[in-house]
């Protein structure tokens, strides 16, 4: 299960529009999306922002990649939509959280799906966020592939020394990642001194001002990709006031009778 | 008896396939080193032989038993599989804890569990070590732990992928003692490996593998006679080899020599008759 994790997050460069989108229209994009998924909680309202946000996913040919992403993690979203039924005590209320996760993950494969990891460094350094903080957030995407590795070598080791994780109740199972979540904690932290070493020894001082080899240039493409998607924000936020699933369920008992 | 039969694999489905028609018989007690340089698909083969991969195409069998009808934790029973870097996966408080691990998957009593991990970390000189974190033991230290919470369920067959790496000359010395060992002991071992010189040593039987398909099978001794083979693995000869191939070409000996003693003596004769 833990194997395809990372695709979720893996970028594929292609041709596509959205792929040639400026990083930081498309970061300001997604996070005007984020603000309205946790700003509404109407089930139709979040099928109504997915379908948005699938059919750009569409546009950059990543709609797919994102479906197997989803489908590995769908027993996380049947543990949300349980434990919320636990606390709420209704389906219709519980899955507004499974939907808003779902959300999470579209809108953030709408960014990480189409954007070069380069270029969502440099991204993050235009914002002008100090060095230490963009390159460990562009390092720490970079390793996402790199630690899925390790994950899949470790789950093997293990399983051949008779770890069955699809075995006993939910708290069993937890417990059996135990033999897995700590090699790879270790693994982790030994190679963050690793590559920080490397870094030292090629130069990289968060002190010193640096210039870049390729710069990010705004077009007015970008400007129009966002001003669309901001357009289509707002109509969505206004319409929400007017029309919820209730009153559309409200709407067709009417029309019944 | 593990039996490979017309085994094809790939990982991706239309991908290309990384392992190709590979027909293998390995029998009981047999010392096997599978060879080639990276990528070959070595490691690939060994993990269809406890089951963590399922043949795209062809069959497995271990011991008559398709590899594709049984999960991973019955195989392993059988197939001993210790990885490249097997210190990446411990986890335990206790030394003890990391070698009986594998015992409690299989469901062994506390008894047998508390009699094999003493025996078997007495065999690997780290019964001190019983109540101490792995995380302190020295490099060869750990390598022999990982070995031993491996070995401590008796496997029938024991892969080793990648023995010697990053190992030292002494450890590579107590290496060689473990396998035979476990040769002795009438195990079935398979290193999968591209150190030539550690080869060298053991002259086990050598499949060669190249582009996922076996190029080679058959003594160690013949294949390094034959630089050719060799070279298109992406290997080269053992230092023993070379200099038996340079001494030839000279027209100073005749046939070969299969060790180091040998190699002293056929020298120190040659040194002699000039000598004289």
């Amino acid at each position: 299960m833990m194997r395809n994790i990372h695709e979720l997050f893996k970028y594929e460069s292609l041709n596509t529009p959205l792929h040639h989108i400026d990083p930081r229209s498309k970061l300001a994009t997604i996070f005007i999306y984020l603000v309205l998924t946790i700003i509404l909680s109407d089930i139709m309202h979040l099928l109504i922002i997915l379908i948005i946000i699938l059919s750009q996913l569409a546009i950059g040919r990543a709609l797919r990649k994102f479906a197997k992403g989803l489908l590995t993690l769908t027993p996380f979203l049947v543990l949300i939509l349980i434990l919320n039924y636990l606390s709420l005590g209704s389906v219709s209320a519980s899955l507004v959280p499974v939907f808003r996760f779902l959300l999470f993950l579209a809108i953030m494969d709408l960014f990480f799906l189409t954007t070069d990891p380069d270029d969502f460094a440099l991204t993050l350094e235009s914002l002008r966020l100090p060095l230490t903080v963009s390159l460990s957030f562009s390092l720490a995407l970079r390793f996402i592939p790199t630690m899925a590795e390790q994950v899949n070598e470790i789950v093997e080791a293990q399983l051949s020394r008779g770890l069955k994780l699809d075995q006993g109740n939910f708290f069993a199972r937890i417990r059996k990642y135990v033999p897995i979540l700590i090699p790879i904690i270790i693994l982790s932290i030994k190679r963050s001194i690793e590559v920080a070493e490397s870094l030292e020894i090629r130069g990289v001082d968060p002190n010193i001002k640096r210039i870049h080899y390729v710069a990010l240039k705004l077009s007015m493409r970008d400007i129009v990709y966002f001003l669309v998607n901001l357009g289509l924000v707002i109509v969505v936020y206004l319409a929400s006031s007017y029309i919820s699933s209730e009153s559309l369920i409200a709407l067709l008992h009417f029309s019944k009778i | 008896m593990i039996v490979v039969e017309n085994l094809y694999f790939t990982y991706a489905p239309q991908g290309d396939y990384v392992l190709k028609n590979i027909n293998l018989e390995i029998g009981e007690g047999e010392l096997i080193a599978i060879m080639g340089d990276n990528g070959a698909g070595k490691t690939t083969l060994v993990k269809h032989f406890n089951g963590l991969l399922k043949p795209t195409l062809g069959r497995v069998y271990v011991d008559d038993v398709d590899t594709r009808d049984v999960p991973i934790s019955e195989l392993s029973r059988k197939v001993g599989m210790i990885f490249q870097y097997p210190e990446k996966m411990f986890f335990s408080e206790r030394v003890w804890d990391e070698v009986a691990f594998a015992l409690r998957n299989f469901g062994y009593d506390e008894a047998s569990i508390n009699r094999l991990v003493q025996k078997i970390l007495n065999i690997f000189w780290l019964w001190k070590y019983r109540d101490s974190s792995p995380f302190i033991l020295s490099g060869g230290e750990q390598r022999r732990l990982a070995i031993a919470s491996v070995l401590v369920w008796n496997p029938k067959y024991v892969v080793m992928d990648e023995p010697t790496a990053g190992q030292d000359a002494v450890q590579r010395e107590i290496l060689l003692q473990i396998i035979n060992m476990m040769v002795s002991q009438g195990k079935t071992v398979i290193l999968v490996t591209h150190d030539v010189e550690f080869v060298a040593e053991i002259r086990p039987r050598v499949i060669l593998m190249s582009n996922g398909e076996v190029v080679y099978d058959g003594e160690a001794t013949r294949l390094f006679r034959n630089p050719g083979i060799l070279e298109s693995a992406g290997l080269t000869q053992p230092i023993l080899f070379k200099l038996e191939s340079r001494l030839r070409d000279q027209g100073l000996i005749e046939g070969g020599f299969n060790t180091i003693d040998e190699a002293a003596k056929k020298i120190i004769s040659l040194l002699g008759d000039e000598r004289l």
